[in-house]
């Protein structure tokens, strides 16, 4: 039923509304790119501003230039989220699947087993001497392994799994399959989708995290610091970029413009990608909101 | 002779016990289940290992709340001072960090009172923008936030706050007025915290409304226009009825959420300024100070491990609630 909608003061108010709260959603965005963009010296006589104040590239030259600190841990930063986002992606479909087979001996107890971790956590202390106990502190493990195996994605697998039709995996049974076979030609093939949303929630999830790098990370060992972290410390103190070796002046460098610069990095990936990042999270959110 | 005695006691076994218990096991459905698919034992494998370590085992770890822990003596080597710990966070002024738990519990309620309304209404006033393109560049734009981390939006409200040069004080200087440091006003700090909160998860806390006010059937509007209803009438009788199933969802995982203390959030916002303590210094600060100070390990566990339980406590009481009312709990 198609109906003639009216222009009255509400639908007014309403679209003002959007308007303003679109433009508080854009604008800090807007910001660190005009900032990121502009001559330092300007920026800080004039202070922020909404548009570019010179234009110029002085700040993202001296973020990658001074020091290889910045673009080391943009390499780290892709290697732990991506090595983490492949290691759950495996161990959680493999996982998943054994968890969806009826005739899986014990199946009641593996799945209460998984959804404890749902509701009891043991805090980030224990998390830390755990971490320090296994012998992963100070390594790249620390950074990755914690999180790998989430029960909410294996439930997620496991329900997607539900759906495929049983016929399908008899008619492989009586072919002679077994178990493994049926994992790798028939549910992993058909549950790209659902693989693919955990890959990217976990990809993510790690691309954004930063307290471990301050946690299981020894203090002094910036070789392994995430671009979050680096960014964090950069904030802070912009004596970050230059290497222990040398103590550089930073006062005639473009201090403002290259925090800003590093914010855009870390962020315009993500920001681009939002259209996909959002089909997939939408995914996985609404997947797991139907009760398995 | 040998032979003899072990023919015997072949026999026993055979008639004993071993017959009934082990070895029916062993010939048994169960058992020959398990050889069948062993396959997917071992698939199961890798995820239940990194569960024991990384979910398990601190969960186990939480006993370092009721000893005197040391990190030279380990779990094992320390003192078990049992709810000594407890008693002392709880009732010893000396030791006890009452600021911390206070901040705790009240930036994360004035978080949830004022996000969720707000969330509510702005996706009823979403829903009320029939141009669908339209509509969809508002949740694509307010969607984005979402994705992005703590660390960069404490870098992005910094061109906000900045003392000289920053928007906000730019602003008020435009107003005549005299600059604020925001940076060491305490008092701005639980509303910057809550909003920029806001900010983050605004779009994003739509998206499970919107599936299901998708679900409501337009035809109630209809009979409600027929009653003559207006637009209020329609959002009160007809829309809020529709989605009360994931109001009540929402609020439930809001009240486990009472204790827990966003330190990502904070840490990255407040941009190391000391001078806010005060108002910021949460439960997760005693937990981060801890690992790096390398001492009062239990105290801050005790803390962490209070904070979960209470969590819990609310979550089961807020369930109680929705089902009691009619509502679809979470467990």
């Amino acid at each position: 039923m198609a109906r003639l909608r009216k222009i009255d003061a509400f639908s007014v108010v309403n679209g003002c509304i959007m308007a303003l709260l679109v433009a508080v959603f854009i604008l800090p965005f807007w910001i660190i790119l005009t900032t990121s963009l502009s001559e330092n010296l300007q920026v800080q006589s004039n202070g922020i501003s909404l548009w570019f104040q010179g234009f110029t590239f002085a700040g993202y030259i001296f973020l990658f230039g001074m020091s290889d600190i910045f673009i080391r841990s943009l390499g780290i930063s892709l290697l732990t989220s991506f090595t983490a986002a492949a290691l759950s992606v495996i161990v959680c479909t493999a996982a998943a699947y054994a968890l969806s087979k009826k005739y899986l001996v014990g199946r009641k107890f593996f799945n209460v087993f998984l959804m404890i971790t749902m509701f009891f956590s043991g805090g980030t202390i224990p998390t830390y001497l755990i971490i320090r106990g296994v012998g992963i502190y100070d390594t790249i493990w620390a950074l990755i392994l914690p999180g790998v195996a989430s029960t909410y994605s294996i439930l997620l697998l496991r329900n997607y799994f539900y759906g495929i039709p049983e016929a399908l995996e008899e008619a492989a049974y009586l072919d002679g399959a077994n178990d493994l076979q049926l994992l790798v030609k028939i549910f992993i093939p058909l549950s790209m989708p659902m693989m693919f949303t955990i890959g990217i929630m976990t990809f993510v999830g790690k691309w954004n995290e930063w307290l471990p790098s301050l946690l299981y990370l020894g203090a002094t060992n910036k070789s392994l610091w995430t671009a979050q972290y680096v960014l964090r410390q950069m904030l802070q103190d912009m004596q970050t970029l230059y290497g222990s070796s040398s103590t550089g002046s930073i006062t005639n460098a473009p201090l403002i413009t290259a925090k800003n610069a590093g914010i855009v990095i870390i962020v315009l990936p993500l920001v681009v990608l939002s259209p996909v990042l959002h089909k997939y999270f939408a995914s996985g959110l609404i997947a797991g909101s139907v009760k398995g | 002779m040998e032979t003899e005695k072990t023919d015997r006691l072949v026999k026993s076994v055979r008639r004993g016990p071993f017959r009934t218990g082990v070895h029916a096991f062993l010939t048994g459905k169960t058992w020959q289940g398990i050889v069948r698919h062993k396959m997917l034992y071992l698939l199961l494998l890798p995820a239940i290992v990194l569960i024991c370590i990384f979910c398990y085992a601190p969960m186990f770890g939480v006993i370092i709340a009721f000893q005197d822990y040391r990190l030279l003596e380990g779990v094992f080597g320390s003192e078990f001072i049992g709810f000594k710990m407890f008693y002392k966070i709880l009732f010893d002024p000396e030791s006890a960090s009452y600021l911390e738990f206070r901040n705790t519990i009240y930036i994360s309620l004035i978080r949830i009172c004022t996000n969720f309304p707000i969330i509510l209404i702005f996706t009823l006033l979403l829903r009320e923008i029939h141009n669908r393109r339209a509509r969809g560049f508002v949740q694509a734009v307010a969607y984005v936030p979402y994705f992005i981390s703590w660390i960069s939006i404490g870098g992005m409200s910094y061109n906000l706050f900045a003392v000289d040069g920053g928007i906000l004080n730019q602003v008020l200087a435009a107003f005549g007025k005299e600059p604020i440091t925001w940076y060491s006003e305490e008092k701005y700090w639980w509303a910057i915290l809550t909003i920029s909160s806001l900010w983050k998860g605004m779009g994003w806390s739509t998206l499970i409304y919107m599936s299901s006010l998708g679900s409501i059937d337009e035809e109630l509007y209809d009979a409600c226009v027929i009653d003559g209803g207006g637009r209020f009438r329609q959002m009160v009788t007809v829309t809020l009825p529709g989605i009360m199933n994931v109001i009540m969802l929402q609020i439930i995982l809001d009240v486990g959420g009472i204790m827990s203390d966003n330190y990502d959030q904070i840490l990255a916002m407040v941009n190391g300024s000391q001078s806010l303590n005060n108002v910021t210094r949460v439960v997760g600060t005693l937990e981060y100070e801890a690992i790096i100070g390398g001492s009062q390990y239990s105290k801050a566990t005790a803390y962490s491990l209070l904070r979960g339980l209470i969590g819990m406590v609310l979550v089961l009481m807020a369930n109680r609630v929705a089902k009691n009312s009619d509502n679809e709990g979470i467990l």
